[in-house]
């Protein structure tokens, strides 16, 4: 069968301890995109996010991965679908070598053992852990870790991924690699979730941006309509990005004019190249 | 977990909440001391019984319930085993040992569920116990939470991989259980040691001894249930040793 | 004018490794500097942080070389508990530094363990309780609060003891922009009326580097840049730590019309260039 969509999530409610942490969601994701979901601390992201692999249930409303209700199938069978990758890596090694660690779930999932192997090397490869195979997870700097944490969720090949806070605590550099992962992701026509409140890191990698907001879905598009209304932005307690708020400014004062897009930094010099007589 | 529940500070407004845990220490300890001395079933219930009173007035019946059924299955133990280990004393010391494990739990576990564990760690402190003692009690407490909240977000990392913790037999359960505490006992261990540097960045371990912030203040009522207290138990030991001539 | 920090060829091993975590540093840094150190993560700047203090070598041993004095004192003899008056540290994660159950508990927790008179303390964490609004928090425990508020408790309970200094290391790192921005604003405050000095290890440059007069950049344990955030920034060695957005398009248009400005740091600062540039105000230097 083939579905259309990764996720869809309709009406979704969801509450702990007695406190109404979801209302209404509704959100469709499909096939091959990159969505972004950004909010405050405590705006429900990390919540709505667990819904997707099953780890909760709706207590109002559904949740369709691929085709499942995610209230009718187990976690272990949803995982196998939707990788997840939590915000601190520390949490989430649990082998004693770094091989191991990614090989867990693939020997988990049945795959056969000339199967894990080469999918082990792949991985090892692609995120630069080579040399430290044979190496205990806990003895990895904090960059090398979050990477080995993506790796042995990535290495099993779920079609849907989803990322908590990928660039949390992590340098520039790191952040650079977990982008060009992403570009690979992509490239391999994963469906990427991903949750975050770097703006910056945002506007560069997303197809689509949902904001919330207490619990709400406040506004969901495409990442330049999203990122263009500093008053949504505002609404969800987040900061625009740099290139957005200089244009944003440079227009009220009509230096630049209002109906040119300017995203990037290459943008703005652009603009400033065509409007601004130096 | 139901059983370690009982043993939790619930916050509520109660005159045995008030009262400052050194003179609800005495009541204590006179509970205690009675039911190690007295054998006799008879006392026993009796203690029990006023042990119920109490948490009525401190509003807690419902968590203190919950433990003294936890302890139920242990009090059951005992007497089995005593009726088994020593027949000779029949049911009678059997039931009366049970009931001293039953009453002793049901006094801990209402004094527990109404000190909160600073307030009781201050008035130790308070006492003359050393910093590091009553510092180790609220730590321990203060992190119940969040050991609690690490391994649900371990487990739900665990299960993310596809893994299970309530499938296959005893020995794939023990050893996914145990891969499960892998990270969560290298993060703790960590964790203690980032608290370590927190507090001595904060001059703790210094040279002087540690001062006290608005220490616990006894009141009137406290002062007359701790003397009550210590006469009840005086009188109860001297009962028990033979009052002197 | 003596700096208040001062270190000299300071070479610093951890006990067990090989390889040195500082290599040859050499600081000065002088009262009321608001200084931003940043770095690819294992740079050293964290182990430099716990330098200040005295946390390393008295907590963490190893091998210490060089001279460090701040404030006066020389943190190989002074133990970490009486460095506790002049520095306070800030660490990443709140909830690893707050122990008690009441946020006027937690303030008096550093006064209460250096031994303060009661009345004295009283005074202080009132005078703290006012001055960072936390008067109506004063009975709430701190881990019942948000991320943003914890931290501000943390820095309040240091600030209760007076420190010349405040290090922090990645304070905002688990923040949301709006809080991490509050947290800065709270600091940047307390190095202007109050003279404080403050050491900012962070990350995310593009909120930061507004607050701060003074950039440090490390790299394998070794300082690679030092200097004001304008003149760091168009380094080469600035490169990696990632040039937020605004000075990018600066470095560009200041090749291309061939202007020298005061490297702009915020949004604000870039649309005001590029006004001025529309005016025609050509090389405004």
């Amino acid at each position: 069968m083939d579905y259309e969509d990764a996720i869809v999530v309709k009406n979704l409610y969801f509450s702990y301890n007695e406190k109404l942490v979801l209302k209404n969601i509704n959100l469709q994701i499909k096939k091959g995109e990159i969505v972004t979901i950004m909010g405050e601390n405590g705006a429900g992201k990390t919540t709505l996010i667990k819904h997707f692999n099953g780890l909760l249930k709706p207590k109002k409303g559904k949740v369709i991965v691929l085709g499942m209700d995610t209230s009718q199938t187990p976690v272990s069978q949803l995982a196998r679908h939707v990788g997840m990758v939590f915000q601190n890596p520390d949490y989430q090694l649990f082998a004693e070598t770094v091989e191991e660690e990614i090989a867990m779930a693939l020997r988990n999932f049945g795959f056969p053992e000339e199967k894990v192997k080469a999918r082990v090397e792949w991985a090892l490869k692609v995120f630069e852990l080579d040399r430290y195979r044979k190496r205990s997870p806990y003895l990895l700097s904090i960059g090398e870790r979050k990477r080995l944490s993506i790796a042995s969720v990535i290495s099993y090949d779920p079609p849907i991924v989803v990322l908590d806070e990928p660039t949390a605590g992590q340098d520039f550099l790191q952040k650079e690699k977990i982008a060009e992962l992403l570009f690979l992701l992509k490239q391999m026509k994963k469906t990427i979730v991903m949750v975050t409140h770097d703006v910056e890191f945002a506007i560069k990698r997303s197809d689509r941006i949902v904001l919330m907001a207490d619990g709400e879905i406040i506004a969901q598009g495409p990442t330049f309509e999203i990122m263009s209304s500093i008053e949504l932005l505002e609404r969800a307690r987040l900061k625009p990005p740099q290139i957005i708020e200089t244009a944003y400014i440079l227009k009220r004062k009509n230096i630049l004019p209002s109906e040119i897009s300017i995203f990037t930094p290459k943008d703005l010099v652009e603009a400033i190249a065509k409007n601004v007589d130096a | 977990m139901s059983m370690l529940e009982g043993f939790l500070y619930k916050p509520k407004e109660s005159p045995l909440h008030k009262l400052d845990p050194r003179s609800k220490a005495v009541i204590l300890v006179f509970y205690t001391v009675t039911s190690l001395i007295y054998l006799d079933p008879i006392v026993l219930i009796l203690l029990l019984l006023s042990v119920v009173l109490l948490s009525i007035v401190g509003k807690c019946v419902r968590e203190w319930s919950k433990s003294v059924k936890a302890t139920l299955t242990f009090a059951l133990v005992i007497f089995i085993l005593n009726v088994l280990a020593s027949p000779g004393l029949g049911y009678t010391y059997a039931l009366a040992m049970s009931l001293r494990f039953l009453s002793l739990a049901a006094a801990f576990s209402l004094y527990f569920l109404t000190t909160p564990p600073e307030a009781l760690a201050l008035s130790l402190e308070a006492a003359g116990l050393p910093r590091d003692f009553t510092l180790m009690l609220t730590l321990s407490l203060r992190f119940v939470p969040t050991l609690a909240r690490d391994l649900q977000i371990v487990t739900d990392a665990f299960r993310s991989r596809g893994l299970k913790l309530d499938s296959g037999n005893y020995v794939e359960r023990l050893y996914n259980f145990a891969k499960l505490l892998t990270p969560l006992i290298v993060f703790e261990i960590r964790r203690s040691l980032m608290i370590a540097e927190a507090l001595e960045s904060r001059g703790f371990g210094g040279a002087v001894k540690p001062s006290l912030y608005k220490p616990p203040k006894m009141s009137l009522i406290d002062y007359m249930i701790t003397a009550g207290g210590l006469v009840a138990l005086g009188v109860i030991v001297c009962y028990h040793l033979g009052f002197p001539q | 004018m003596t700096p208040l920090i001062e270190l000299r060829d300071v070479y610093f091993t951890y006990e067990g490794e090989k390889n040195p975590a500082l290599k040859g540093i050499n600081l000065e840094i002088k009262e009321g500097e608001f200084v931003l150190l940043t770095g690819p993560s294992g740079c050293g700047k964290s182990t430099l942080c716990r330098l200040l203090n005295g946390l390393i070598p008295h907590f963490y041993g190893g091998d210490l070389k060089g001279e460090v004095i701040v404030d006066g004192l020389d943190v190989r003899s002074t133990p970490t508990y009486e460095m506790a008056k002049h520095v306070g540290m800030v660490f990443q994660n709140p909830e690893n530094q707050l122990f008690n159950s009441s946020v006027e508990r937690e303030i008096a927790f550093g006064l209460e363990s250096l031994g303060f008179p009661p009345d004295e303390m009283e005074r202080r964490v009132e005078e703290v309780l006012r001055a960072f609004n936390l008067v109506e928090l004063r009975d709430t425990p701190p881990y019942m609060l948000s991320g943003g508020q914890q931290q501000k408790v943390a820095i309040a309970s240091i600030i209760a003891l007076r420190p010349k200094i405040i290090v922090l290391d990645e304070p905002t790192a688990n923040l949301d922009p709006l809080s991490a921005e509050e947290i800065l604003e709270l600091l940047s405050v307390l190095c202007k009326d109050q003279n404080i000095t403050i050491i900012l290890v962070e990350h995310r440059l593009e909120i930061a580097l507004k607050y701060a007069s003074r950039l440090i950049i490390m790299k394998n344990g070794e300082k690679i840049a030092d200097g004001t955030p304008r003149d760091v920034l168009l380094t080469k060695e600035a490169e990696i730590v990632g040039i937020p957005p605004v000075v990018e398009v600066y470095k560009t248009i200041r090749r291309r019309y061939r202007i020298t400005r005061v490297t702009p740091l915020t949004p604000h600062d870039l649309a005001n260039l590029i006004e001025s540039l529309a005016r025609g105000e050509g090389n405004g230097l």
